[in-house]
């Protein structure tokens, strides 16, 4: 059963039973009022003519059937009887009304039961035992509650319309309030079910209706939203990453092979060490894919505030565990007075990677071990600068610096796959910084990093 | 550099290759190497035996790297533990620290590059072992607490970052007297940097900003063509 139907169902029956119920115990109540009311005015009517007869015994039996005349509109169709002590009939009233079996009634009367009432095929019966002046007497009336029961049919009547009129109306409004309800969630689901997670627009419609129904459609898109970013990450991560990876395994492998074909140990030794660092960068080159995939996936970007000279002094001790005969020279501008200007929002983990990259690449084409960092800013951004002495990168080959695999020749004899400067390019880029090569002169490089200050 | 190399160190690393290989390598270095492969053997041997320095990897079958540090500094806070961490773990970092760890390693790494850390280390620890650790220094109104690295001056608790820190503090443990330029380089930056004073010129006016610019009486004192003292 679905929402709507149990709305439906539930609603209508509940509240039908209720009108319902409430109605028949009006009824029931007013019926049973009715003939209490009405036996009781018999009762009364009966005792007034037996303390009448009691009282004027010797009136003419004639006597009172005029005066019955006279009283017999006090309740209609009523038949009266009256015994006495002998049981034996000594008035009765002109009425023809019948009363069967008045002998069984008889029987019951007495001092254990004075009153007796019942109803008797829409009649209404009483039977009275009264003590007057020592002797006793028998009553036994029937009449007809014509007023009454035809009140009590008209209540009838007008409670079974009303009823009637109530349930129409609770089943109409339930079912369009049921409506009402499941149909933003009928349209709801039915959107899901066509959403389609391949389109780049895969959210539901949002109601504007400021209840419930909203905020699930607006928690769904949200979720909608963070299952896109990471559906994007994964597919971003693992395209990136086996493109990257490509050629550098390749590389890698077919040095093997070389190795393989390798007499000379001490070719081979050398061969090996190659083999080992270049494959550790493969890692470096890993992690830092899988971070830059990470950031433009939007996926949890750490933006924090990072001091750059404190990231600067951190990556130069840790380059410096494996190269430790090189030398930096790290060189803060003194024109720099306040912390803030070395501060910069940033993601700390993926501009260390940069920095790391560029100070490894000093040490890699630097021909005097020695390499300059430079920390300067202007009005808003921060420069940093990686000087080293060796040979240059010819100008033709400049614009090609930055781009994937690419290998200019100075880097001829040297190892590495062509994707540092690559990687950290992306990662000054996605800093909204710039990065540009220079050679002043024919032996010097600079790598120059502007970041912007927040 | 100074080390004794009577060291003894545990690797607690559920790669076997990994594990055998950093061992190896310690071993042809002298050093005294325990290997445990899980969570639950690395905290039997820590609760057992003494060790140098501690070599944790995060990711470990029964108990990992974090919750074993934790532990371990209940009942030692000596001893430097060094952790192995996946790159993407280094987001934890923060928390790592939180646990006690001294040091990380980031996958993959080279063996040379563990010993020369767990080395620096061991060093600091037992230098920092001579010094009380819980004892402030104290100049005028300036207290530095060295086992939290906190600095505080009237009641007011200063935010330095570690190189600004070991600046001042290498000038408080120097008690008045004058440190040459060129020493706070070298103690700061290692002898490996050329003493460029502009940049120690940059931090002293970062700490003098710190330290003195909002108080009354200005602590750091220059010595023109020489270097700084505190006054006391």
């Amino acid at each position: 059963m679905n929402i709507r139907q149990k709305i439906l169902v539930y609603f209508s029956i509940l509240s039908i039973s209720l009108v319902g119920i409430s109605f028949f115990v009006i009824y029931t109540l007013f019926s049973q009022y009715r003939t209490e009311e009405f036996q009781q005015r018999i009762k009364d009517n009966t005792f007034t003519t037996l303390k009448y007869l009691a009282e004027v015994k010797q009136i003419d039996h004639e006597l009172l059937q005029t005066m019955d005349k006279f009283t017999i509109n006090n309740l209609y169709k009523e038949k009266l009887l009256i015994y006495d002590d002998n049981k034996k009939l000594i008035y009765a009233s002109l009425d023809d009304t019948k009363i069967q079996y008045p002998e069984n009634l008889l029987k019951k009367l007495g001092h254990s039961s004075p009153f007796i009432e019942f109803e008797d095929n829409r009649y209404d019966v009483v039977g009275v035992f009264f003590e007057f002046n020592n002797e006793k007497y028998y009553g036994i009336a029937k009449a007809y509650d014509e007023y009454g029961l035809s009140k009590l049919t008209y209540l009838r009547y007008v409670l079974i319309v009303i009823f009637g009129l109530i349930a129409a109306v609770i089943l109409i409004s339930t079912f369009l309030l049921s409506r009402q309800i499941s149909q933003p969630l009928n349209r709801m689901a039915s959107e899901i079910i066509h959403l389609n997670l391949d389109s780049k627009s895969n959210y539901i419609s949002v109601p504007s209706s400021k209840d419930e129904i909203e905020f699930l459609a607006n928690r769904f898109n949200q979720l909608m939203q963070r299952l896109n970013d990471s559906f994007s990450f994964q597919k971003h991560a693992i395209h990136h990453i086996s493109h990257e990876l490509k050629t550098p395994i390749a590389k890698l492998v077919s040095n093997f092979e070389k190795m393989e074909r390798e007499d000379n140990l001490i070719v081979l030794k050398q061969s090996l060490k190659n083999q080992k660092e270049d494959t550790k960068n493969l890692g470096d080159i890993i992690n830092t894919l899988l971070e830059i995939s990470k950031v433009e996936s939007g996926n949890t970007i750490d933006i924090k505030e990072v001091r750059v000279d404190e990231l600067v002094f951190d990556v130069v001790e840790e380059i410096k565990i494996l190269n430790d005969t090189f030398e930096f020279e790290v060189d803060i501008d003194e024109k720099i007075e306040n912390e803030n200007n070395l501060t910069i929002p940033g993601n700390s983990k993926l501009i260390r990677l940069a920095l790391v990259n560029l100070a490894a690449n000093c040490i890699q084409y630097s021909d005097n071990e020695k390499a300059k960092i430079r920390i300067s800013n202007n009005e808003n951004q921060l420069t940093i600068e990686f000087v080293n002495s060796g040979p240059t990168i010819i100008d033709s080959e400049k614009q090609f610096i930055f781009q994937h695999f690419y290998r200019g020749e100075n880097s001829k004899g040297k190892r590495g796959f062509g994707l540092g400067l690559v990687l950290t390019s992306k990662i000054i880029q996605l800093h909204h910084g710039q990065i540009e090569y220079l050679s002043p002169d024919h032996l010097t490089n600079v790598f120059k990093i502007n970041l912007p200050l927040r | 550099m100074f080390v004794t190399l009577f060291m003894k160190i545990l690797i607690v690393e559920d790669d076997t290759t990994i594990n055998q290989n950093i061992r190896d390598y310690l071993v042809q270095n002298g050093v005294e190497v325990e290997s445990a492969y899980d969570g639950f053997l690395g905290e039997k041997l820590l609760k057992r035996e003494q060790f140098d320095c501690v070599i944790l990897d995060v990711n470990l079958p029964f108990k990992n790297g974090y919750e074993l540090c934790r532990e371990f500094r209940q009942y030692n806070q000596q001893t430097p533990v060094l952790m192995l961490t996946a790159f993407d773990e280094l987001e934890d970092k923060v928390q790592g620290f939180d646990h006690g760890a001294d040091d990380y390693l980031t996958k993959p790494f080279y063996t040379k590059e563990l010993l020369v850390r767990i080395k620096s280390l061991i060093k600091r620890s037992t230098q920092s072992g001579t010094r009380n650790l819980n004892e402030n220094i104290i100049v005028d109104d300036l207290v530095i607490h060295p086992g939290n690295k906190t600095v505080m001056r009237k009641d007011v608790k200063i935010q330095l970052t570690p190189r600004e820190y070991q600046i001042l503090l290498k000038l408080a443990l120097a008690n008045g007297e004058l440190v040459s330029k060129k020493e706070l380089v070298k103690e700061i930056w290692g002898g490996s940097f050329d003493a460029n004073t502009n940049t120690i010129e940059v931090y002293i006016n970062f700490l003098r900003n710190k330290v003195d610019k909002p108080f009354v009486k200005q602590l750091i004192k220059t010595k023109i063509g020489f270097g700084y003292y505190l006054e006391i």
